[in-house]
């Protein structure tokens, strides 16, 4: 019997999977280098020039993920998204989905171009064009002389619970929320 | 100013309201509309048959074409999507049609992903039992072995001694 027992508990162990964290990571790259992850950089972006960046989704979540990547506009003064919130207060300036399969890094294609600038009451806005979509403006959000800009990325994964998309991924006692950004000035 | 009597005023209702309908007939309208939900839902049912299927055990390998699939079906929906919105009879025909294909895409990956999902818990139960039945087995054997060690000594050493070669050296000096 007590071999039986010990048999029985070492094949059990050895089928059972073995514990892991799990965790979706979120990264941004260019082939020009992006040159932009703190304020007073030099990205410089002029209107009308098309930059083609990538986002690297990797999927650890142990199962297949459907991701939406909200693209989102700042400036120095406003709140940013965290570890637990989304900067909803934003505007948001397009959204991308993609669906990942578990142990997958998936690239996604994020191409974005200033159309135009106008300036009000000293402040710059600029009308923003992701992926050919139609131009968004980033009013509210202005700067002094196009200045410290920022593009704000959030990671967002659909809870078939809810059946809708929720901010970050989920962890093990809450969602972890995933954002980056990256800060260029508008010539 | 003389005001209208209430009849005229109900027909004039009744040709404005006609008039709304003849521009923009709701039934073609609410029918796109449908088909791009219908495209969603279906989208979003696959995933989930995804999901279900690798909770039953099937593999990343072979999962892995359908999400291929599934981002396909997503592109569809998001051309319908952005065809829907242009708002003209190109436009819808366009958007409908993408949305049909991306339906069609979905409701395979679904059925399939059902598929891999049923094999797969089949053969994990088949595994699952097949292991804790060779558990058992080795246990008994364990058993078996410890209990007649002393008697499997025993063999072995009647077997080596039948296999020795006697000495004849001890009578040859006799002689």
């Amino acid at each position: 019997m007590s071999l039986t027992a010990i048999f029985s508990s070492v094949t059990f162990y050895a089928m059972s999977a073995k514990p892991s964290q799990s965790f979706i990571g979120l990264g941004l790259y260019s082939q020009r280098g992006l040159q932009g992850y703190i304020p007073n950089s030099n990205l410089t972006i002029a209107t009308g020039q098309n930059l083609n960046w990538t986002f690297a989704v990797t999927n650890r979540m142990n199962q297949a993920e459907f991701v939406m990547i909200i693209t989102r506009i700042g400036n120095s003064s406003t709140l940013t998204s965290n570890a637990t919130m989304p900067s909803t207060t934003l505007p948001q300036l397009g959204a991308t989905e993609q669906f990942i399969n578990d142990g997958e890094t998936s690239r996604i294609n994020f191409n974005w171009t200033i159309e135009s600038s106008y300036q009000t009451a000293g402040l710059t806005y600029l009308n923003v064009s992701i992926d050919g979509q139609q131009s968004v403006n980033s009013a509210p959000v202005g700067t002094a002389s196009g200045r410290n800009f920022r593009l704000i990325f959030e990671l967002w994964t659909f809870d078939p619970v809810s059946g809708s998309f929720q901010y970050g991924y989920p962890g093990q006692t809450s969602q972890v929320g995933v954002w980056l950004q990256v800060w260029f000035n508008a010539s | 100013m003389r005001t209208l009597r209430p009849r005229s005023l109900t027909l004039l209702f009744c040709l404005l309201v006609s008039s709304i309908f003849l521009v923009n007939p709701p039934h073609e309208t609410w029918a796109q509309s449908s088909e791009l939900a219908t495209a969603r839902q279906d989208l979003v049912q696959a995933f989930q048959s995804i999901q279900i299927a690798e909770q039953q055990g099937a593999s990343n390998t072979d999962l892995l074409p359908l999400t291929t699939q599934l981002n396909t079906a997503l592109q569809y929906e998001e051309a319908a999507d952005v065809y829907s919105r242009q708002g003209n009879a190109a436009g819808s025909a366009l958007s409908l049609q993408y949305a049909l294909q991306s339906i069609d895409i979905s409701t395979q990956v679904s059925l399939q992903a059902q598929r891999l999902g049923n094999t797969a818990q089949t053969t994990s139960l088949y595994r699952t039992t097949l292991s804790y039945i060779l558990a058992i087995v080795l246990a008994l054997l364990s058993a078996v072995a410890i209990l007649e060690v002393s008697r499997i000594r025993g063999l072995l050493r009647r077997r080596r001694l039948l296999k020795a070669r006697i000495d004849y050296g001890g009578r040859k000096q006799a002689e």
